[in-house]
């Protein structure tokens, strides 16, 4: 099967943090109703990874923006990473993940695990949490408040989980997931709270008036991670789906039910551990194996000898020396 | 170094009356430090993944509450009478590849309870009980959801227990650890009804499996040291992985154990391959996909267990029971752990 190319969104709360992007990229927004907020390229002549991403303004809020990023998925379906920019809060004395330093106004963070508040003002049990990380930027949890607390100390409950606060990342986490998409964030902090002490009346004014000074700094968050994914990566890929290589081998050979293949997998991964060796490299030794050892050849239908196969390679799981010298 | 570990220490309003909680948070005093109503208002309420114990791990002080004391699985312990767990601590500052703390609590945060006053309150209730009830002798063990000595420096609780059980001749307690920190152990006499046990793994598998536990040289010196000055010690050759070369490495295991050790004297050993549930496999294929446990096709068994096949799990039974035996250890006191044969 070939692998199915990312088909990056770039979302955002506010157009105000999607500035540097819209005006770099010369995007233009949808006419339609049902797609405001949806910015596009107008040079559709660009061959597909020389083409921007769109850039969907999603609004604020856990529910308002998780259900604007659902509808949008769904309308668009080729759509199958979502990366997330935008601007949170850091809260002193929250959960800074060892080897990283406080975060100050105007750092990049990346975020690994999503948490969202209920309606109850606690914490939702389900989290999200993002495995793919860049090495170039520090990782944080973030947790999304409902609504934007006014008291410091309401602060306090949030910094038992993570030390990044936002309005809606665990939403879009949640729509995401539901679409099969992936989801990526990387947050500016635009501001400190000290849940010892009162919030600043003017918070938001104050976030809103460095907004181009943000949206900026979102745009090196974008190009930072843009490098980073063109690094090739030290994983070998998959390799292909060993029964397809095994009839390609020996066509129509070998017969396996549906349950036989799932044991033969577990077998070869078990093998893969048992003696040291990348999925790969075992697939073509096991293949020069049946070569040598002629189950090939074995008398009867396809079927028993897929079953021989299978067992002949459990026994190899826990054969002393590497694979095949018994 | 534990300063280095922990990120935040959050305790309960409650456990600030006991002079332990107050020495925590003065060691720890560089460490952000919250006061709270209650641990669960905030651990387990999440789900924090597993493998985050590595960079984010929290160290939460409160109060046990509820059930102080859980009956044991069938064949836990050795001895006919009955066995229970109490439970001091969530979770444990070793990272052991196999170890079903993965899938147990939802976040691995680290839990200590401060009223051991209380617990030892329900284990003299509880020992009352069943020796009234005709029970000759009650069982104790410490270290089911945690390690037992690990952090017993500063947790600071054992003098509780060892008060506790010299009052109870007819009740044992057993403290189960990874850990060669005896130090805790040698501040208090030795008992005979204070049973300290150590889990032993060739030294190959203690490198490859079972992160951040002492060096099982280590654990046979703390032995050795606690039998010399009169503690009785026991072992736990649990869980058995099946590896090339395994039946070897246990030769050496034993062979390493017995220039030190007073085999014949050993308390008590058990055996057990490694099994795991439905979940904790799926945690351990999550957590730790090229994990040399995973080596194997393991097969679930009438409990629902996934074990090595039966004939093997009976064969490498058999072979290490002899190996332990020709070692010295006395036939009468090994046993099979929760095999289900």
């Amino acid at each position: 099967m070939d692998d199915i190319k990312p088909k990056h969104v770039l979302c955002f709360a506010h157009r105000g943090e999607a500035k540097a992007f819209i005006k770099r990229w010369n995007l233009k927004g949808s006419g339609e109703k049902a797609l405001s907020g949806v910015w596009s390229t107008q040079a559709k002549q660009l061959a597909g990874d020389k083409q921007p991403p769109d850039v969907w303004i999603l609004g604020e809020g856990i529910e308002s923006a998780g259900i604007r990023l659902s509808y949008l998925l769904g309308r668009f379906p080729e759509v199958n990473s979502v990366i997330n920019l935008g601007v949170a809060g850091f809260v002193l004395g929250g959960v800074v993940p060892k080897g990283f330093s406080l975060p100050e106004i105007g750092s990049l963070v990346q975020i690994r695990t999503s948490y969202g508040m209920h309606y109850d003002q606690k914490v939702r049990f389900k989290s999200y949490t993002n495995e793919n990380l860049l090495e170039e930027l520090p990782v944080f949890d973030c947790f999304s408040i409902g609504r934007r607390l006014t008291q410091a100390n309401e602060y306090l409950y949030v910094s038992g989980f993570a030390a990044i606060v936002d309005m809606e990342l665990w939403g879009l986490h949640a729509a995401a997931a539901s679409a099969g998409c992936k989801l990526e964030s990387i947050k500016v902090v635009s501001d400190v709270v000290d849940p010892n002490r009162a919030i600043p009346e003017n918070l938001c004014s104050l976030v809103k008036s460095k907004s181009d000074e943000l949206s900026e700094l979102l745009w090196q968050a974008w190009t930072t991670w843009e490098d980073s994914r063109k690094k090739p990566t030290s994983r070998s890929e998959l390799p292909k789906d060993f029964a397809e290589q095994l009839n390609s081998e020996f066509p129509q050979r070998f017969w396996l039910s549906s349950y036989q293949k799932n044991e033969l997998g577990k077998h070869l991964r078990a093998l893969s551990i048992s003696k040291s060796l990348e999925p790969e490299e075992l697939n073509s030794i096991v293949l020069k194996w049946i070569r040598k050892s002629q189950i090939d050849h074995i008398k009867g239908p396809a079927k028993k000898r897929g079953g021989v196969l299978s067992d002949r390679l459990k026994e190899m799981i826990y054969a002393e020396g590497a694979f095949g010298a018994r | 170094m534990l300063d280095k570990t922990f990120r935040k220490i959050m305790f309960e309003t409650d456990v600030l009356e006991y002079p332990q909680a107050q020495k925590i948070l003065e060691q720890f005093s560089k460490v952000p430090q919250q006061e709270i109503n209650r641990v669960d208002d905030f651990f387990g309420r999440a789900y924090k993944p597993y493998l985050q114990k590595r960079d984010s791990l929290q160290l939460f002080l409160g109060k046990k509450r509820g059930k102080l004391l859980k009956q044991t699985p069938d064949a836990y312990g050795i001895g006919t009478g009955p066995h229970y767990y109490f439970v001091h601590a969530y979770n444990c500052i070793f990272e052991c590849e196999y170890c079903y703390l993965q899938g147990y609590f939802s976040s691995p945060d680290i839990v200590l309870f401060l009223n051991h006053d209380e617990i030892c309150k329900s284990i003299v209730e509880r020992t009352k009980a069943d020796l009234a009830s005709g029970h000759k002798q009650v069982w104790f063990h410490a270290g089911e959801f945690s390690d037992s000595l690990a952090l017993a420096s500063w947790t600071g609780e054992l003098r509780a227990y060892w008060d506790c059980f010299k009052k109870l001749p007819n009740a044992a307690l057993e403290l189960r650890s990874k850990s060669a920190n005896i130090r805790p152990v040698l501040e208090q006499e030795p008992l005979e009804n204070v049973v300290i046990s150590f889990s032993m793994s060739p030294k190959k598998v203690v490198g490859e499996i079972e992160h951040g536990t002492s060096p099982v040289s280590a654990r046979i010196k703390a032995a050795a040291q606690l039998q010399a000055k009169g503690y009785p010690v026991a072992f736990h050759f649990d869980p058995v992985i099946h590896r090339p070369n395994w039946k070897t490495q246990y030769q050496e295991l034993f062979a390493s154990m017995g220039k030190f050790i007073q085999m014949d004297k050993v308390r008590y050993a058990s055996l057990g391959t490694v099994r795991f549930s439905s979940d904790d496999l799926r945690q351990v294929q999550k957590n730790y996909p090229r994990s040399k446990l995973l080596g194997a096709v393991f097969e679930k068994d009438h409990e629902g267990k996934h074990q090595y096949p039966v004939a093997m799990r009976k064969e490498i039974l058999s072979q290490l029971r002899a190996q332990a035996e020709r070692a010295g250890i006395p036939p009468e006191v090994i046993y099979d752990c929760m095999q289900g044969f």
